[in-house]
């Protein structure tokens, strides 16, 4: 099972989801063909499966620092720190790659709601710290609105890093750092 | 660079002339001679259209296409460019109406922002999410409101 999900990691990596078959995985994992549905009963189920995985271990690192007992500028600044390391690792890759494919199979859209729901509520949680940190609760923008914000535009810089676009990024991530700042001096 | 099969340059094409429509029209939108909370709140409006019209799959569709395929991207990347510019102007706009100049929000800067999101919210509309969409678009309406009667 495992060469399978790393196979399909790999190849959704360096190739796309769209022209994925079962004995291009099977090739790839070094396996039998006939395994790739003895296991995981379709090629869609075991792609679902690798980005499942491959969002469990970027969870894990981000709830971990998160986690930690710091003040959330610092956390921020990790997480953002992050951004070159998952761009090669390929994550925001295979999570496009899956989006993608879901919106012309709807069988696959509840997994993907899953995977999206699973970061939402770690940045509710996160946000959620930073409001009650920085004294915004009278803001008008709770930790679930800023959730839907702030997951949508860093998923969004990572797309348009991965297509070579970045008008704007260093801009935008200087302003809330400076802004993030701010709130610290008060 | 390895040029675009025909298909792939089809499908560009075919993104190309979406774009420009729906441009068009945001154009006009924000061109007009009325406060910006009224042109937000015109832009908001037009979700469940361009959603029906399918331009937010096509976009996403024919992205995914082109990551795999660097002789495409530049003609994307310019697809990007042109909202990324009309977002620029219409923000200018907004900064100047709401005296923001010093606030450290430049145009450039929340251009990305807020195209990123509005791009993300409708990918998530097609997927079946809307957890936590109503809350921000409702909170930026506020703020909005909260600008014009400063």
């Amino acid at each position: 099972v495992t060469a399978f999900l790393d196979a399909a990691e790999r190849l959704l990596v360096r190739e796309g989801a769209g022209g994925i078959s079962t004995r291009q995985l099977a090739a790839e994992a070094g396996q039998n063909h006939g395994l790739v549905h003895y296991y995981f009963g379709s090629v869609d189920e075991l792609l679902l499966q690798a980005l499942e995985r491959f969002t469990g271990r970027v969870l894990e690192r981000q709830r971990a620092m998160y986690g930690a007992d710091a003040p959330f500028i610092e956390k921020w600044r990790t997480a953002m720190g992050f951004i070159e390391e998952d761009l090669a690792s390929g994550y925001p890759k295979v999570w496009a790659e899956l989006e993608a494919l879901a919106l012309d199979r709807p069988d696959m859209r509840e997994r993907l709601s899953a995977v999206n729901e699973s970061w939402r509520s770690l940045l509710r949680d996160a946000l959620q710290q930073a409001i009650e940190e920085y004294g915004l609760e009278d803001s008008g923008f709770s930790a679930e609105a800023l959730a839907a914000l702030v997951m949508q535009f860093n998923k969004g810089l990572l797309t348009e890093r991965l297509l070579g676009f970045d008008r704007g990024h260093a801009e935008l991530l200087a302003a809330i750092d400076r802004w993030l700042t701010s709130r610290e001096a008060r | 660079m390895t040029p675009a099969a025909p298909v792939d340059e089809l499908l560009l094409h075919t993104l190309e002339r979406f774009t420009g429509r729906v441009i068009d029209r945001q154009q006009a939108t924000f061109a007009a001679d009325a406060p910006f909370a009224e042109k937000w709140r015109a832009a908001v409006g037009f979700i469940e259209q361009d959603l029906a019209t399918g331009y937010p799959k096509a976009w996403p569709g024919v992205e995914a296409a082109v990551l795999d395929t660097p002789g495409m991207r530049d003609r994307i990347n310019a697809v990007i460019d042109r909202w990324r510019s009309l977002l620029r102007d219409a923000l200018a706009a907004a900064i100047d109406e709401f005296g923001l100049e010093r606030s450290g929000c430049t145009p450039e800067r929340l251009a990305p922002l807020v195209m990123r999101f509005d791009k993300g919210l409708l990918l998530e509309r097609l997927l079946g999410l809307d957890r936590g969409h109503a809350e921000l678009l409702s909170a930026i309406d506020n703020w909005l409101t909260s600008w014009e009667t400063t």
